[in-house]
């Protein structure tokens, strides 16, 4: 084989040249021919012609060629990249390796961090960002008032609600809706309680959602029988998707209905509502809780909506002369306004995403720093390396793509435990929120894709950086000053101590959250709660509907189901309530009078008899409930409980004083209050409002049926010991009284009080979470700088050492810088820790900061810190002096 | 001049008529031409210059390898030989097209016959 020529390997040193290639080769071809030609006596120019015209189109031939060879030249140059692109993983690969502890402290960081990420990406996608599933969905806007107090708020009656529906040019299509507790939904296959809301006829139209089967509702529905609109999972779970539900009769709260519709399956259900019933806007009627919705018409923006409903508002106040008198018509009129309905949609989760977001975003912002920080050490321990190498030739660029490599690496294993960490911890989140889930809160594409951006750049950002810093300034600089000497190196430190100090303040924040947060409601005692919470059982079940709109129904009714239920095994009290403790009751405002001017609102509950007995609450003052008081006749009597002889009783006794309560267009009956109870929470288990309650039987009809809209009634037991194998024999007792009727949900007084706390305590339960991985890292910073400063001096060390100084000494010296960093970074925490903890009382029903929650932050910040310190410092008192001194 | 029956007959057949050229040792393109030339008494006609595109394809198939060589004359030329991969597909070309052509000689004279 001939061997190359020399001077072609140089050539090919530079690179091919393909062009070059081909024409020295195609040349030679004619050239050769050509002169071929001419030896067989040809005339050189005749043989030239010749040779050109034997070997075909020479331009063609040429491009054909040339585009093979760029096209393989191209493959081959790109797998040399890979190669080299191998190469530096690989080598990047074994620095990391070498460095097992550096990497391991790295990754687990950079992935608790951008597991986090995930979490909080995952989240703030599905509620805020990802468009709601309607056509236009930026045009669909809550009409509310603002500036209103607890009266009546005139945009939320059901006059306002005919009034701007008729009236509205500002909106394409406008709907009124009342939400209901939901009622009992008895078909030919059985029944079962459904979510059902009345919503006017333009509902769907606000949302541009078309029926799957049959229709929607129309105006005429408003007016005509009774009719209902089922959502698909109500259709294909009881009806088993009936192909000819439509038309269907079926028994809703208690009153016909015929089946006109089913919506499709991807339907965003409001409130999650099963079915939906024609709302009849009633243009005298009044009461609250009904709220409008609309789509802006075409060229409408939400402030000209909004001109036009203050309009409405004044001709609204002048045609109901009742609404004059509320508190919350305003001599300006009442001040109706828009919001986005994605707002008020947030508004409910909103909060807590909130609190989460600013939770999960500290704790990025630690990972961020800690990361930072030991990349910074490691770099600046590196600078040596660095700089040897750059003295040996090494570019910049070469170098630098080094660190790259090592960067990405590092965040690729980090993201790989970050999606892990995310994916469980999204999984998590859903299963203690339910309410999440209904927002759509996964791990998708956009999800891990916004996590992925956030690790790449984390990596590079926090990996490259502290490169450049390390490989600034000459080789000889580092050479010879030995690593700690560098100005760089004094940069870098003081980059450090900011980061370490940073996370100290943001973990007393998250601290100090926590620590709120497990005040309000840990340790929360029967006394707390006003109530003995154990072995009570209860469940509940929908009245609404004109079969229990008398009290001399509801009387029969709870007669005999109590006294069947007193007679269960087990069973030692009985008692129903309109409202359980922990839950709210009805919102009605009390006149400082009978048939007086307003006084305040309490909490409004109707019982029957043995309600204090079953819950064991005391009595504080007068009598309980008596038999007298439940039969039909009696004199009109209410209990009221201490909160309400606070609030209410102006400093007088209340016992024998007659209280009314109003529903604005009609009255509860004037009562003698005949005894005072403990105080029982109302709302949650952090507050007790006013609280008056009245015997079932004595409830007016009205007030009734008003209660009975809003509210399911329960029934709570008192068992002797564990209520098992009671459930069967309530639901049969219940069923025995009236088929009709369906009893669910039952639970035992502590999972009701499990429920009203549940909020908070998954919100403690994340931000210890948080707050744990926080101090863990801020330790982990902590401990880092103080040992990196014993490692970096012991040369000085030593010398102390030898000069006398003794190991405490030395200790200290090391162990105070990291205790003063400590206490800076800790003092500015307090600061943003007394802010978050206010904004948390404002936000959820956390209590304020206290004492108790100060002091236990500072032990547990104090003991990390000493910890973290310490056992570093302790480090620089076993440096042999003799040792460091002989290696200089 | 000389006669061109079988224009496309040949450009599928280039490549087999490389692959046998370059079955004796490294020739250079030029070499391959004069070789086919002295080979086929000139019947086989075709453009010499449409020998390259195929030596190019052939060679980024991996059934040739070029180097650059030194002629006789001291001129720089590319050289082509034969890979392993080559010579197989050259042992699987040839049984091939041998196949074929039998098949196509037997049906002539069949119907040659009839």
């Amino acid at each position: 084989m001939a061997r190359k020529p020399m001077w072609r390997r140089y050539v090919r040193f530079w690179g091919s040249d393909v062009r070059a290639d081909v024409d020295a080769e195609l040349d030679y071809h004619v050239r050769e021919l050509t002169e071929r030609l001419v030896r067989q006596d040809r005339d050189p120019a005749e043989a030239r012609a010749e040779a050109e015209r034997r070997f075909g189109d020479y331009g063609r031939v040429r491009a054909a060629c040339v585009g093979i060879d760029l096209g393989w030249e191209r493959r081959r140059r790109w797998r040399r990249l890979l190669a080299d692109l191998w190469q530096d993983l690989r080598i990047g690969a074994r620095a990391l390796a070498k460095d097992r502890g550096f990497t391991v402290a790295a990754v687990v960081v950079l992935g608790l961090g951008l597991g986090a990420a995930t979490v909080m990406v995952g989240v703030i996608n599905a509620v805020f960002v990802r468009p709601l599933p309607f056509p236009e969905p930026d045009r669909i806007f809550n009409v509310v008032s603002y500036g209103v107090g607890p009266a009546p708020n005139p945009f939320q009656t059901p006059a306002a609600v005919a009034l701007t529906r008729d009236h509205s040019q500002a909106f394409s299509a406008l709907a009124g809706i009342r939400e209901t507790p939901g009622s009992n939904l008895a078909s030919d296959r059985g029944s079962t309680f459904v979510r059902s809301i009345m919503v006017t006829a333009g509902f769907f139209r606000v949302f541009g959602v078309e029926p799957q089967l049959g229709r929607t509702l129309v105006r005429d529905d408003e007016t005509a029988p009774s009719t209902v609109v089922l959502s698909h999972a109500l259709w294909t779970g009881h009806f088993d998707g009936d192909p000819d539900i439509v038309g269907q009769a079926v028994r809703l709260g208690g009153r016909p209905h015929t089946v006109i519709g089913v919506m499709p399956a991807g339907y965003w259900s409001y409130e999650g509502a099963d079915a939906w019933t024609p709302f009849r806007p009633d243009p005298n009627g009044m009461g609250r809780n009904y709220q409008l919705i609309g789509r802006l018409a075409p060229g409408w923006t939400a402030a000209q909506a909004e001109a036009e409903l203050r309009a409405l508002a004044v001709s609204l106040r002048d045609q109901l002369p009742a609404l004059a008198e509320s508190p919350a018509v305003t001599p300006d009129g009442p001040r109706p306004g828009v919001r986005p309905y994605r707002e008020v949609l947030a508004g409910r989760s909103g909060n807590l995403v909130w609190l989460l977001t600013a939770a999960v975003g500290a704790m990025l912002l630690i990972v961020c720093a800690n990361a930072a920080g030991l990349l910074l050490a490691r770099a600046v321990g590196r600078r040596r390396e660095l700089a040897v190498r750059s003295a040996l030739g090494a570019g910049r660029g070469r170098l630098l793509r080094q660190l790259l490599t090592e960067s990405v690496l590092l965040a690729a294993a980090g993201g790989a435990v970050g999606l892990v960490a995310g994916t469980w911890g999204v999984r998590g989140l859903v299963a203690a929120q339910p309410q999440l889930a209904a927002w759509g809160v996964a791990v998708d594409a956009p999800t891990l894709l916004g996590s992925l951006g956030v690790a790449l750049a984390t990596g590079l950002t926090f990996g490259l950086l502290p490169g450049l810093f390390a490989a600034r300034g000459r080789p000889a600089d580092a050479l010879h000053g030995g690593a700690s000497r560098g100005a760089t190196a004094v940069r870098g430190a003081w980059v450090r101590r900011a980061l370490v100090v940073a996370q100290v303040a943001l973990c007393t924040v998250l601290l100090t959250a926590v620590g709120v947060f497990l005040r309000t409601f840990v340790g929360l005692s029967a006394s707390e709660l006003g109530f003995e919470p154990a072995n009570v059982l209860t469940a509940r079940t929908s009245l609404q509907g004109p079969d229990y709109g008398s009290g001399a129904a509801v009387s029969v009714l709870y007669r005999r189901t109590l006294a069947d239920l007193a007679r269960v095994p087990g069973v030692e009290a009985a008692a129903v309530a309109s409202n359980l403790p922990v839950e709210r009751g009805l919102n009605l405002p009390l006149r400082e009078a009978p048939g007086g001017p307003i006084a305040g609102n309490v909490d409004w509950r109707y019982v029957t008899g043995d309600y204090l007995r079953v819950l064991g609450i005391p009595l504080v003052a007068g009598r309980p409930f008596g038999e007298a008081d439940h039969r039909t006749g009696a004199p009109p009597v209410a209990l009221v409980n201490e909160e309400y002889v606070r609030q209410l009783g102006g400093g007088r006794t209340v016992l024998g004083t007659r209280l009314q309560t109003t529903a604005i267009d009609f009255d509860d009956r004037a009562r003698e209050v005949v005894g005072v109870i403990g105080d029982v929470r109302t709302r949650g288990v952090t507050t007790t409002r006013p609280t008056v309650f009245v015997p079932a039987e004595q409830v007016p009809d009205d007030l009734l049926a008003l209660l009975h809209g809003f509210f399911p009634v329960n029934w709570a037991l008192r068992t002797r010991g564990a209520a098992t194998g009671i459930r069967p024999a309530v639901e049969r007792v219940v069923r025995g009284a009236d088929p009709q009727l369906s009893i669910t949900a039952f639970r035992s007084m502590d999972e009701v009080v499990g429920g009203a706390i549940a909020a908070t305590r998954f919100r403690t339960f994340a931000l210890g979470l948080f707050a744990a991985v926080a101090l863990t890292l801020a330790a982990a910073g902590l401990y880092g700088l103080v040992a990196y400063a014993v490692a970096q001096r012991s040369k000085e060390i030593g010398i102390r050492l030898a000069l006398g100084a003794s190991a405490r000494q030395v200790t200290a010296r090391f162990a105070r810088q990291g205790i003063v960093l400590a206490s800076v970074g800790a003092l500015l925490g307090a600061a943003g820790a007394a802010l978050v903890t206010e904004l948390l009382r404002r936000l959820s029903e956390a209590r304020p900061l206290d004492p108790w929650t100060v002091a236990g932050v500072v032990l547990v910040l104090g003991a990390v810190t000493a910890c973290a310190t310490v056992v570093p410092a302790r480090r620089a008192a076993r440096v042999d002096p003799m040792l460091t001194l002989r290696v200089e | 001049m000389r006669s061109n029956r079988n224009p496309d007959m040949l450009r599928g057949t280039v490549e087999l008529l490389i692959l046998t050229a370059l079955s004796r040792g490294p020739r250079h393109g030029f070499g391959i031409a004069r070789w086919l030339e002295a080979t086929s008494d000139d019947e086989l006609q075709l453009e010499e210059g449409s020998l390259y595109p195929a030596l190019h394809r052939m060679e980024r198939r991996g059934w040739l390898e070029a180097e650059w060589g030194i002629s006789e004359k001291n001129r720089q030329v590319k050289l082509y030989r034969l890979t392993d991969r080559g010579r197989a597909r050259l042992a699987s070309e040839t049984e091939g097209w041998t196949a074929f052509a039998a098949a196509v000689g037997r049906v002539l004279l069949a119907a040659q016959a009839a």
